[in-house]
């Protein structure tokens, strides 16, 4: 599964997107949203203190887990972003394009907080999927 | 011989409104072969609301809608759901199923479990049919039963056997190993096959209800846990399944595919198949998946030999013969026989191609025989809409504006 993860960020220049991220974000508030294995592997083999991140986020964590740690950071449930007021939500999810505008519709639509991916999909793919989509 | 049988009724599913082709494929398909083996006058009975049969033939209307009130039921999508198992006596509704099938023998498609009860109770043989859910195999197949023990020991004697039926699914996953092996992924997945709103496989047999993942998420969650990726497979005539596709997008890596069904499960790296009901997983089941249905199987397929009514035979291409209708009929009527050879030549796809071509599903990645421009439609912009929508998505997920997203659920609203 390693090697999936470390294929698939190579094929990405996550190095390079992770410099430019954190360019980005400097001193902006972010939230990480999904924990899933793409994150974890980023987690153990990046270096992610440059970005200001103030909590994580997913689906899994419920409403009594809030403030919890997983892998060193708050844990924030779904719910509950909106309240710690971040700048940024950042999606690491692998296929993020239907999660990131359901987000954005059902939660963060008429609020500052913006969106992006922490693994952004190369154009070509971006455009395939879109197109391919019913 | 047995009770007297004074005339054959061909009827499909009664308590459903439904367009007319559906009602009329069974009797149109079989009606001849059923005048030639009997001799008797051949009924078809359809719903009250039928307007548009094809058939010149003179048929009987049941009055659904009447059907319902007996159990003080308003006639809807859900009452039906709620009907279909009924087996609750009611004098009046038992009557009327007896003034339309008194002294006759029904051949059915997918009836109403409710109403094969009654037929059962009031001594009225039967034989119903499904599709069968193995859906990969040369041609399509029926899955039959019958109340009666010895027509059921005769449709038992046709039954195809399981190990063809393994053959075909290692042939395909064979196909599909040397065509796609280099797009296949390492990552362990589980496939979720989507299904229609309303199909009678949907309706949970205990309570009534049409069983929706929205209603019962924490079970599919359940069902998921440990897999690091989740693909969905949209069925191919869903529509309005929009909450469902919001829901599973919050599930975090959730991946809808628009695949051939039999690569899906043709692929090494999906590990797991889940549906509500969907008879794919029966297929799933043959390509070597571990599979889980959230509510039941969608039929209950007979793979031993005692009569039981509720599991239904898997027979592939004989009831094309009139050989085999002379046999199964036997029983109770005193059928003409014909030589094995009254069939059709050659029988390929004949069954599939019946429904006018409609129902291929996932079976035209193997077959050729049909270009269908649904198909090729899918793959283009239906409308000067679609590509605004196309282009405004495409424009958000370039600079993620909040100005861009909102003017794209506009034109997609609108």
């Amino acid at each position: 599964m390693s090697q999936y993860f470390h294929d698939y960020l190579k094929k990405h220049r996550f190095e390079k997107q992770l410099k430019r991220l954190k360019n980005r974000l400097k001193d902006k508030s972010v939230v990480i949203y999904g924990t899933g294995v793409l994150f974890q592997y980023i987690h153990e083999n990046f270096d992610l203190t440059g970005l200001n991140i103030i909590g994580v986020s997913d689906m899994k964590f419920s409403e009594e887990s809030e403030g919890g740690d997983f892998m060193g950071y708050k844990i924030i449930p779904k719910k509950s972003i909106l309240n710690y007021k971040p700048d940024y939500v950042v999606v690491a999810v692998e296929n993020y394009l239907g999660l990131m505008e359901n987000l954005e519709l059902k939660l963060f639509r008429d609020t500052k907080v913006r969106l992006l991916p922490l693994v952004r999909k190369n154009f070509s793919e971006i455009v395939k999927t879109i197109w391919e989509a019913l | 011989m047995k009770s007297k049988v004074k005339k054959v009724i061909l009827a499909s599913h009664l308590l459903r409104e439904y367009e007319g082709y559906t009602s009329s494929w069974l009797p149109s398909l079989f009606k001849k072969h059923i005048e030639l083996t009997t001799g008797l006058p051949v009924e078809i009975v359809v719903p009250s609301n039928f307007s548009a049969i094809n058939l010149e033939d003179y048929f009987v209307p049941f009055d659904y809608v009447k059907f319902c009130g007996f159990y003080g039921i308003s006639y809807t999508r859900e009452a039906w759901g709620a009907l279909f198992y009924n087996r609750e006596y009611n004098e009046q509704a038992y009557k009327y199923i007896e003034s339309v099938f008194k002294d006759s023998l029904v051949i059915s498609y997918e009836m109403d479990a409710c109403i094969l009860n009654i037929l059962d109770e009031l001594g009225i043989p039967y034989i119903d049919m499904y599709i069968s859910p193995i859906r990969f195999l040369e041609d399509q197949l029926f899955s039959m039963t019958s109340n009666d023990s010895e027509i059921y020991a005769k449709l038992l004697s046709y039954r195809l056997p399981e190990e063809l039926i393994y053959m075909q699914a290692n042939y395909l996953k064979t196909f599909y190993l040397m065509r796609d092996a280099k797009k296949i992924q390492e990552i362990p997945a589980v496939l979720f096959i989507g299904q229609t709103q309303f199909d009678r496989s949907l309706i949970n047999p205990k309570t009534g209800e049409i069983y929706s993942i929205l209603n019962h998420k924490q079970e599919f969650e359940d069902s998921i846990r440990g897999f690091g990726r989740i693909l969905y497979k949209r069925h191919p005539k869903a529509s309005g399944d929009s909450s469902v596709l919001e829901y599973l997008k919050t599930l975090g890596d959730v991946k809808i595919v628009d695949e051939n069904f039999y690569a899906m499960i043709s692929r090494h790296d999906i590990k797991k198949v889940i549906a509500i009901s969907s008879g794919g997983l029966i297929e799933a089941k043959y390509f070597g998946k571990e599979t889980q249905h959230l509510l039941h199987s969608s039929v209950n397929l007979q793979y031993g030999n005692d009569f039981d009514k509720e599991k239904y035979i898997n027979i592939y291409e004989h009831f094309f013969a009139l050989h085999f209708w002379a046999d199964v009929l036997s029983p109770f009527i005193q059928t003409k026989d014909y030589p094995k050879e009254f069939s059709f030549y050659g029988s390929k796809n004949k069954l599939r191609n019946s429904r006018g071509g409609r129902d291929y599903w996932g079976y035209q990645d193997i077959d050729h025989e049909m270009v269908k421009l649904e198909i090729l439609s899918k793959t283009m912009p239906k409308s000067f809409n679609s590509l605004s929508r196309k282009a405004l998505r495409l424009m958000y997920h370039m600079t993620y504006n909040k100005q861009i997203f909102d003017f794209y659920q506009k034109i997609k609203n609108s």
